[in-house]
């Protein structure tokens, strides 16, 4: 095939036809990609490394979309994939799949849930940013994105090492600012717009009450803390 | 006739085929060069399938064979692997050029052993070319290609090597060689267990297999005109649709979409039918759930591609009912869908994303389309209602949308929307604030001319703004879009009588690339775009920060994955439509 040869099939449309591509592959059967973030380099723009075979994330095949949540409530994102079925009847290439993380539960984490009261009760569209250990992070609240995807809605910040967040502050659409201050790590932070926040552990098969209350920094109550 | 006037006709109809001669030499030169630059492509493919297959083989004295006899570079050194990092069982190295010296084919032998020597097996071994750089005279080139291994080592662990190089290749007697080669910088070798993740698809219960849209069989939606659409959709969403703690899955499908609750013990179960939702029903391609009615839970809206689109109020308990009969939700052609409260008045609003119609259009051309059947905005009016406000809101916008995202990228407190167009330009939507939108992607330099399949707003560097991360493909034949094709397929419209019809769209391009045309060729199968935000301005560092690997990318996310307080990406690949490895 040649450049020439693409160019006078596209606008009679014969470049998309299965006898024009005969047995070649649209895609060269790459597999999926797990980019390790190795933080900035000397310019402050962040390097990447593609782990996805060294941890185990790869698969041959046919991925559109894909879902990250943390379905097993360990501290960290998982990802359910769903493939293309495309011509063939290859069962293992439609198969959808599932890639459970043990790497992410090995380090500290904080996670949030938001509940909007003036804004939109999804809280989509609102801002969090934690301050660890002089390190900054911001996480968006969304509804829609990828390719006809959506993730989940409760925010996970990774934490290293830390076992605290020193400060929390959530940007609602409605244009109120809650901030606390000092929340314990491997929680989950609910918070409610105006001010309230609820600090539960994610215990793995069941959502229990911890005894660790954060203080928010305006004067604003605190909601007790509750288990669900 | 006046006489002034019949000399300017005169001088008018010379400079006319002046134009002319100098316009069919011109392009009989690009034609030539086009045509060299496709037969160097084709040869230099050839060479670098030969050395791949060698090297997937092991066969070192094959891959020597693909040196020229006498091959003698008087400056070549060793290939040094440099450990990066070490740390969750990952192995990261740098490659990195030895002291130069001068290199023969024993040379290379002694250096293919080398790298060779800890591998057990490899599953794959390849170079991809990513270039044509010189093409000096018949039967020479200078191309840029990337050596690919996958493979075990002897020790167990799985490794992947990623290295690129500039080869200098001849035409030989029987087949080309290369004569000279450079290691250039940002090759990787990355080693490990290949623990850490693994797929317990089955062991939970996603017993999920995607089906296509019986439609596209039917007289009705048989997709005549771009057949490659029946390989589309397949979105997945989650949510905790029951309120439990626990996130559910949604896959959608062609044919049946399939809801799945996560029981919180480990595994999932399928509760469509319980829940209340369509079990068999053709063409949904997107699912959010989202609380429209802020009562506290999800309701979920489902786009489709053959049929209108659906909303389902989620009355609490685990169930859905069927409410899209009180408002119009549109219909057809939907792949995407995205949700943010744009007017800020307290509810969400829908965004829905639309491909072109297959039974009837084609891509306007391979690398700039705007003829998609239109997005739509859909504002929510309470009580699950919502009014089509698409044309006052100005964000239709025409290409063939694959990913759709809200983000306030300049913070100033309402949302704005970025569109990734497929076979072409995206756009950047900037909420003014009084219901309209203006597209901004071009001064804004988040345009980006790739194949756009996937949108996501996310703070990568962490400083405190919201970056882009957007799927393209990276095609191991980029070397197709260099300058002389793009001129190539200008003539080609010419040649084939459509340069009318096809002239607004290359005038379009020189609109947003002006001094640029030439590269915009380059540009639109580079492949992933990472679009760093500086106060509003986007600069696309995907090449520098290594997060556009080869392959055809759909859905792609920012997630800390490893919780280490930076946020990774998870891109997934696909449109395998052959058996041959060599994609397009």
């Amino acid at each position: 095939m040649s450049a020439v040869a693409h160019i006078d099939e596209y606008k009679t449309g014969f470049f998309n036809s299965d006898e024009y591509r005969g047995a070649m592959s649209w895609n060269g059967w790459e597999a999926n990609n797990l980019m390790r973030n190795e933080g900035p380099g000397a310019d402050g723009i962040p390097r990447f490394s593609d782990v996805a075979l060294a941890l185990g994330s790869i698969r041959e095949g046919d991925a559109r979309g894909v879902a990250v949540a943390d379905y097993d409530n360990d501290g960290d994102l998982d990802m359910a994939i769903n493939h293309n079925p495309g011509d063939n009847d290859i069962l293992e290439r439609r198969k959808a799949a599932f890639f459970r993380n043990r790497i992410g539960e090995t380090r500290s984490w904080l996670a949030v849930d938001l509940l909007g009261t003036r804004s939109n009760r999804d809280a989509v569209g609102a801002v969090v940013t934690i301050e660890a250990a002089g390190e900054r992070q911001l996480r968006l609240r969304t509804a829609g994105s990828s390719f006809a995807s959506q993730h989940s809605q409760r925010l996970y910040f990774g934490l290293g090492e830390h076992s605290r967040v020193d400060r929390l502050t959530v940007r609602w659409p409605s244009g109120q600012v809650d901030e606390f201050t000092d929340l314990e790590a491997r929680r989950l932070a609910r918070i409610t717009e105006g001010g309230g926040i609820e600090i539960l552990s994610l215990a793995g098969a069941s959502l229990e009450g911890a005894s660790d209350a954060a203080e928010p920094v305006a004067a604003e109550p605190v909601a007790a803390v509750a288990a669900p | 006739m006046s006489r002034t006037r019949s000399r300017i006709l005169i001088y008018s109809l010379i400079g006319l085929v002046l134009i002319l001669l100098a316009g069919g030499l011109w392009a009989s030169r690009l034609q030539a060069s086009a045509e060299r630059l496709a037969s160097v492509g084709k040869e230099a493919i050839a060479l670098l399938s030969e050395y791949g297959a060698a090297l997937q083989e092991l066969d070192i004295e094959r891959a020597v064979a693909c040196y020229e006899e006498g091959y003698a570079n008087p400056q070549e050194g060793a290939w040094i692997e440099q450990l990066d990092s070490d740390r969750d069982g990952v192995q990261v190295y740098s490659w990195a050029a030895g002291e130069p010296g001068a290199w023969t084919r024993d040379d290379v032998r002694e250096q293919l052993n080398r790298l060779l020597a800890p591998v057990a097996a490899l599953e794959l071994g390849k170079f991809k070319l990513d270039r044509v750089e010189e093409t000096p005279a018949t039967g020479k080139a200078v191309v840029r290609a990337v050596m690919w291994l996958r493979g075990r080592r002897d020790d167990g662990n799985v490794f992947e090597v990623q290295a690129p190089f500039r080869m200098w290749i001849e035409a030989g007697e029987e087949s080309w060689k290369i004569t000279r080669q450079e290691l250039l910088s940002g090759g990787k070798t990355v080693v490990g267990r290949g623990a850490g993740f693994a797929d317990e698809a089955a062991a939970v219960g996603l017993d999920f297999s995607a089906q296509r849209n019986p439609m596209f069989a039917t007289e009705e939606w048989y997709p005549k005109k771009f057949g490659m659409l029946k390989y589309g959709s397949a979105g997945v969403s989650t949510a905790d649709y029951d309120g439990d703690g626990w996130y559910d899955l949604y896959f959608a499908d062609g044919a049946s979409a399939r809801l799945y609750r996560n029981q919180g013990d480990g595994t999932f179960a399928d509760t469509t039918a319980v829940a209340g939702l369509p079990i068999d029903l053709h063409g949904i391609n997107v699912a959010l759930f989202l609380d429209l009615d802020n009562d506290g839970d999800k309701d979920l809206f489902l786009g489709r591609f053959t049929g209108p689109n659906l909303l389902f109020r989620n009355e609490g308990g685990g169930t859905f009912t069927d409410v899209s009969a009180n408002t119009d939700l549109g219909r057809n052609f939907v792949v995407v869908a995205t949700a943010a409260d744009y007017d800020l008045d307290g509810d969400l609003d829908l965004y829905i994303g639309r491909y072109l119609d297959p039974r009837i259009n084609l891509p306007t051309t391979l690398f700039y389309t705007r003829n998609s059947e239109g997005n739509s905005l859909l504002r929510n009016d309470g009580d699950l209602r919502f009014t089509d406000v698409t044309e006052e809101a100005g964000v239709r916008d025409g290409g063939l949308s694959l990913g759709v995202t809200w983000g306030d990228y300049d913070e100033d407190g309402d949302p704005d929307l970025y569109v990734a167009n497929d076979f072409g330009r995206n756009a950047l939507l900037r909420n003014e604030g009084d219901g309209t939108f203006s597209d901004v992607a071009a001064e804004s330099d988040a345009i980006d001319f790739g194949f756009g399949m996937s949108a996501s707003f996310g703070d990568v560097d962490n400083d405190g703004d919201l970056d882009l991360y957007v799927s393209n493909v990276h095609s191991g034949q980029r070397w197709y879009g260099q300058a002389t094709t793009l001129y190539q397929y200008l003539i080609n419209s010419i040649k084939l009588g459509t340069i009318l019809e096809d002239l607004p769209t290359y005038r379009e391009i020189f609109s947003y690339t002006g001094g640029d045309w030439a590269e915009y060729g380059d540009n639109f199968v580079k492949g992933n775009s990472l679009l760093l935000n500086d106060g509003g301005k986007f600069t696309d560092v995907a090449e520098i920060a290594g997060v556009n690997p080869f392959g055809w990318y759909w859905s792609s996310t920012f997630f800390d994955y490893d919780n280490d307080g930076r946020q990774d990406i998870y891109a997934a690949n696909g449109w395998i439509t052959g058996k041959s490895h060599d994609d397009l």
